[in-house]
């Protein structure tokens, strides 16, 4: 068996000897409870208490509660919207990144060549 | 306003392993764009698809199931608040694999302990699920590279474990080039020479 | 009604001339689906202002500085499109493939502003630029390679230098290698051998109008 025969060979058991091994199944699930854990952790206080008094009847609050549901579902759908939104802007924020690399790849393999072109020749 | 084309990898004649590897890549990157824009779970797919080779480059460098779990964690926190910074799959692979290795190193150095080789019988607790091969030889392997100091160890297992090249490696870790191959040609001959089943009177040549 | 749509044609011919300016550097790109479905890798991007826009505000809102460097660079831009596709053997596409992109750059406004051929790799490289006076108004990159074509258009006014410059800052290491940049992007081009040729073209003579022009 030749050097390099027997080189290829060790190459072959290390690469068989360190494939990755497994933290668990429930590692992923893991990492988003420390996750959530700690955005409670940030969380801002815990929403204030509101006290009804006796004898208000229901028909005087419930306008405020529907007109509260209703901001609510505003808010919600300009969150959403706003989330869409990001997630756009990061998925063209990928993209631009990626031409733009491409693109100055291209440019610097010209000047690479225009700088070889006017180096003296020894 | 519609959603921007995704890069298109359509390879019909490419052959089967590299159109799955492609369509992985092109699902990845559909993960971390989700990922970035806040959806957890697209981040678990991602935590899930490297898992694997944080969780091992810890494990084979700390040396303590505990240890490493615990390492593993850490980077995929860390990588959650760094999302935005990461500009592709590739990148992220790589982010993943520098910042395990560098942290695992701090650890070590952290120690305090010059003598990082650990102990033969914690290289018996690495097992990644055997496909065919000679186990024994597999296991001697995993136990010799477990005596290698720190960073040579660190070399080894991101040239062998994760395929990067010694230009990539010398990135990652931030060592000249020569170095890294230096790492892996005195590794190697390492383990040759002490190898046991392979023929000690060999002198290893790094092919880089 | 007739005064109305006087006002209304008045405004159209206004306007036109600026639309058209701001869309003189952007290339009709054909329909590549052929090459896609030959290419064991491609990639299609199509970042319009709209997108141009979004993406810019993702990157003001990172205090990264290497996404200050982008915004920077993407300030004013029109358009950013890349055609890139990668084959698993030479003679996939052929120079008619391209010359559709090529008789773009004939018309007037466009110069080429470098072309580099390598014999050995058997590659070429041009850059072309379309000015308006001391105005850049778009840059076309044609990379033709054995077994790799990469057509990129970016309207609107971009500083090569600084383009050239972000090489190396996206985070991931400026490499030669084409396996880190993973299977969505092509590598880098290697730099042209000692057998290639490079072919730098003058800038086009300025008239006496744009010479008493104040400079950028």
């Amino acid at each position: 068996m030749s050097e390099q025969e027997r080189q290829r060979e060790l190459e072959q058991a290390l690469r068989r000897a360190l494939r990755p091994a497994d933290p668990g199944e429930d590692f992923a699930d893991r990492v988003v409870a420390r996750l959530d854990a700690s955005a409670a952790q940030a969380a801002p206080a815990a929403m204030p208490v509101v006290r009804q008094s006796r004898g208000r009847s229901a028909a005087r609050w419930l306008p405020m509660a529907l007109a509260a549901c209703a901001i609510a579902a505003v808010g919600l759908g300009h969150w959403r919207h706003e989330a869409l939104q990001r997630q756009r802007g990061l998925q063209a924020r990928a993209q631009l990144l990626q031409a733009l690399r491409i693109a100055s790849a291209n440019v610097n393999a010209v000047r690479a060549a225009v700088i070889d072109e006017e180096q003296p020749l020894p | 306003m519609s959603v921007p084309p995704a890069s298109s990898f359509a390879m019909p004649c490419a052959p089967t392993g590299e159109r799955h590897m492609a369509a992985a890549g092109g699902l990845e990157q559909l993960s971390l764009a989700r990922a970035q824009a806040g959806e957890l779970e697209a981040f678990r797919q991602l935590v899930r698809a490297h898992q694997g080779a944080v969780y091992s480059l810890a494990l084979r460098l700390l040396g303590v199931r505990e240890d490493a779990q615990e390492l593993s964690q850490d980077v995929f926190l860390l990588l959650h608040r760094h999302l935005p910074a990461i500009v592709s799959v590739p990148h992220l692979r790589f982010w993943l694999r520098r910042t395990a290795c560098h942290r695992a190193i701090d650890r070590l150095r952290q120690r305090r302990s010059r003598l990082v080789a650990l102990p033969l019988d914690a290289a018996a607790e690495i097992e990644a699920p055997a496909l065919d091969g000679d186990l024994l030889l597999e296991r001697r392997l995993r136990q010799l590279v477990a005596q290698l100091p720190a960073m040579p160890r660190a070399v080894l297992l991101l040239r062998y474990q994760e395929d990067m090249d010694p230009l990539q490696i010398a990135r990652a870790l931030e060592l000249p080039l020569n170095t890294v191959k230096s790492h892996l040609r005195r590794s190697l001959a390492l383990l040759r020479r002490h190898g046991g089943e392979l023929n000690p009177a060999d002198s290893a040549k790094v092919d880089t | 009604m007739r005064f109305r749509s006087i006002i209304l044609l008045s405004g159209l011919l206004t306007l036109t001339p600026l639309i058209a300016a701001a869309q003189a550097g952007k290339l009709a790109l054909p329909d590549f689906s052929a090459l896609t479905k030959k290419a064991s890798q491609s990639v299609n991007i199509s970042l319009d202002p709209s997108l141009l826009r979004l993406a810019g505000g993702i990157l003001s809102a990172d205090p990264n500085p290497n996404d200050a460097a982008v915004k920077d660079l993407i300030t004013g831009l029109q358009g950013v499109y890349v055609r890139s596709y990668t084959f698993d053997h030479a003679g996939a596409y052929s120079r008619a493939d391209v010359d559709a992109v090529r008789a773009q750059l004939l018309a007037p406004g466009w110069v080429p502003l470098v072309s580099t051929h390598d014999r050995e790799q058997a590659s070429d490289v041009d850059i072309f630029v379309r000015r308006s006076g001391q105005r850049t108004e778009g840059v076309a990159i044609i990379a033709a390679e054995p077994r790799k074509l990469t057509i990129v258009n970016i309207v609107g006014p971009i500083d090569l230098a600084k383009l050239a410059q972000l090489q190396g800052r996206f985070g991931v290491p400026k490499l030669d290698l084409p396996d880190l940049l993973g299977t969505s992007s092509p590598a880098a081009p290697a730099a042209p051998s000692a057998t290639a040729s490079v072919s730098v073209h003058p800038a086009p003579a300025r008239t006496a109008e744009q010479a008493g022009a104040a400079p950028r």
